[in-house]
């Protein structure tokens, strides 16, 4: 019998945004996302330029960096949570980062990121957080200044995520 | 935000369905992460380039450090740098870069440790990551390699011990 591809499922017809200030890292990110079957990939270099791509393009997946200037993925996050200030703050994020300590996860899940991939990554990592990311079943909470996965809960997809912290109840 | 009540009890169930297909990738999964794999392998020959790029960064870095010293903006451009390096250097294929880089971001991530590190520690990272590439050691089972990047993390983590929350 043929196992299905979750991965295939889940990228399937998917628009994702990658904001990372290294092109050689949006690179290596871009192939491995087309080799998934994400349909269209988006490349952003700094949170401004991502914000203005998120304000007139569909997204499905915000992969983004951590360590950036002048604005950092931190902020990014932030920003798409607000309804007031984005109008996709549905959309499912990845916090990409060499920081694995947990006060940096706790920061990044608080702000509203829905999973986090330590680098060093490889494929099997990256696509188990994408799938993970995509599939978050997590209720959605619409505050006046925050709209996105309930911080306090994690996906019933779970515990897949690329960190055990993230997993913590 | 409000107490939790003793008296409710909140049950997570676990999602069988999950466990049993073992995660959330499954055998199904494993043609497109080798497709992956072939893709990001086409990439190789520009890896060089880029950790070159990358080094580069850090070795401006640490032109400003041997002026103004580990201080100021010019320690935390340098920890900017390695915190980079340390997440490229394994996906480059030079996976003791990523080690050395970890423990030069170990000794200087803090600004509180960028007022007592000593700037000759940090340099000797940036030197030894300079060698690791010039001279295309990728890893440990170089016996020389190994001993350097040993000594160094051994004095990063003996200097950041007070820092360490684990």
């Amino acid at each position: 019998m043929t196992e299905t591809s979750k991965i295939e499922t889940s990228c399937a017809n998917k628009t994702v945004l990658i904001v990372d200030d290294n092109a050689a890292l949006r690179g290596l990110l871009r192939v491995s996302l087309h080799a998934f079957g994400v349909a269209k990939v988006y490349e952003a270099e700094s949170v401004d330029l991502a914000l203005s791509l998120i304000d007139c393009k569909h997204v499905d997946l915000i992969i983004t960096d951590w360590k950036m200037k002048p604005r950092d993925g931190l902020d990014l996050v932030r920003q798409v949570r607000n309804p007031q200030t984005c109008s996709a703050a549905y959309v499912p994020i990845i916090m990409l980062t060499a920081y694995s300590d947990g006060e940096h996860i706790r920061a990044a899940k608080q702000a509203g990121a829905s999973a986090f991939i330590v680098k060093p990554f490889n494929s099997s990592s990256l696509a188990a957080t994408i799938v993970e990311a995509l599939e978050d079943d997590r209720i959605i909470v619409n505050t006046s200044d925050y709209l996105g996965p309930d911080r306090r809960s994690v996906s019933r997809t779970g515990p897949t995520t690329a960190h055990p912290l993230l997993a913590a109840r | 935000m409000s107490k939790p009540n003793p008296d409710v009890e909140i049950v997570n169930p676990p999602n069988m369905l999950q466990i049993k297909i073992g995660g959330p990738i499954s055998a199904g999964d494993l043609h497109l992460i080798e497709k992956a794999e072939d893709a990001i392998k086409d990439l190789r020959h520009e890896f060089g380039n880029w950790l070159e790029e990358e080094v580069q960064k850090l070795e401006d870095a640490a032109k400003a450090v041997r002026e103004k010293g580990l201080k100021g903006d010019e320690g935390e451009q340098l920890f900017i740098r390695a915190h980079d390096l340390r997440g490229v250097g394994f996906t480059y294929e030079f996976p003791i870069i990523t080690r050395l880089a970890a423990s030069l971001t170990k000794l200087i991530d803090m600004d509180e440790k960028r007022q007592q590190a000593s700037k000759a520690l940090a340099l000797a990272h940036v030197n030894a990551i300079r060698a690791a590439l010039s001279q295309n050691i990728r890893d440990t089972n170089d016996a020389v390699a190994a001993a350097l990047a040993e000594e160094l993390e051994v004095q990063s983590s003996e200097f950041a011990k007070p820092w360490d929350t684990d």
